[in-house]
């Protein structure tokens, strides 16, 4: 989903990191990029992790999504 | 574009795992897609929420790299007619807590909304009799507040 956001989808890295009942998922971006994916005030980080939510809210396990700098 | 927009809305749903039908249509001044299935509860969300999210994330999109700016429409998300829904019971609250406000003669607060549930209660009050509607707040705090009309100076 990230990738049609950004300007250079192929540096786009996303990983999932099992911690306990979590699943954080790291998302790395080219460095021009990162505004891309935070959006205004956080707008398009924070719809982001809302549709990642509700993905998640049918399986007992949470989610979490993490941007790396 | 409609085109587009529903497949990458069908992308998108894909992506989250969930099951629902995407219909788009083009209409004057934007696109609409509505979404049905078995999942449309939770595909809007709480108070719509999870519906705004793909809304803004499908504008994102295709945003950078679509149409040309003249033809790009804004697109609208809705499931089950979910947005028609929320206008009519929001209507219906405003008007509630209108008539709460003149009773009691003090200003009432809504909760925090999103600019365009806020945007259809200030609507809905803004012929009603004996209230005036402003907002309050910054960011995720900002909400509605509904003040009743000061009582007229007492005459003799």
């Amino acid at each position: 989903m990230a990738t049609q956001l950004v300007d250079h989808p192929d540096d786009l890295e996303v990983t999932d990191v099992q911690e306990g009942d979590t699943t954080v998922f790291e998302l790395d971006v080219a460095d021009d990029d990162l505004g891309k994916v935070i959006g205004k005030q956080g707008r398009t980080a924070r719809a982001m992790r809302t549709l990642l939510s509700a993905a998640a809210s049918r399986t007992r396990r949470r989610v979490s999504l993490e941007i790396l700098e | 574009m409609t085109e587009i927009a529903v497949e990458r809305m069908k992308q998108l749903l894909g992506h989250m795992g969930v099951v629902g039908e995407v219909v788009g249509r083009e209409e004057s001044d934007h696109v609409l897609l509505e979404i049905s299935g078995p999942e449309t509860g939770l595909i809007i969300g709480k108070q719509g929420a999870t519906l705004d999210a793909l809304q803004y994330l499908i504008n994102k999109m295709l945003a950078p790299r679509g149409a040309e700016p003249r033809d790009r429409k804004p697109i609208y998300v809705d499931a089950e007619g979910y947005r028609q829904r929320r206008a009519d019971s929001l209507t219906e609250l405003a008007l509630r807590l209108a008539e709460k406000a003149r009773q009691t003669r003090r200003p009432v607060s809504v909760e925090p909304m999103n600019p365009a549930d806020r945007r259809v209660m200030h609507v809905a009050l803004a012929e009603a009799a004996g209230v005036s509607t402003h907002s309050e707040g910054e960011g995720p705090e900002r909400h509605l507040v509904i003040v009743p009309d000061p009582d007229p100076p007492a005459s003799g």
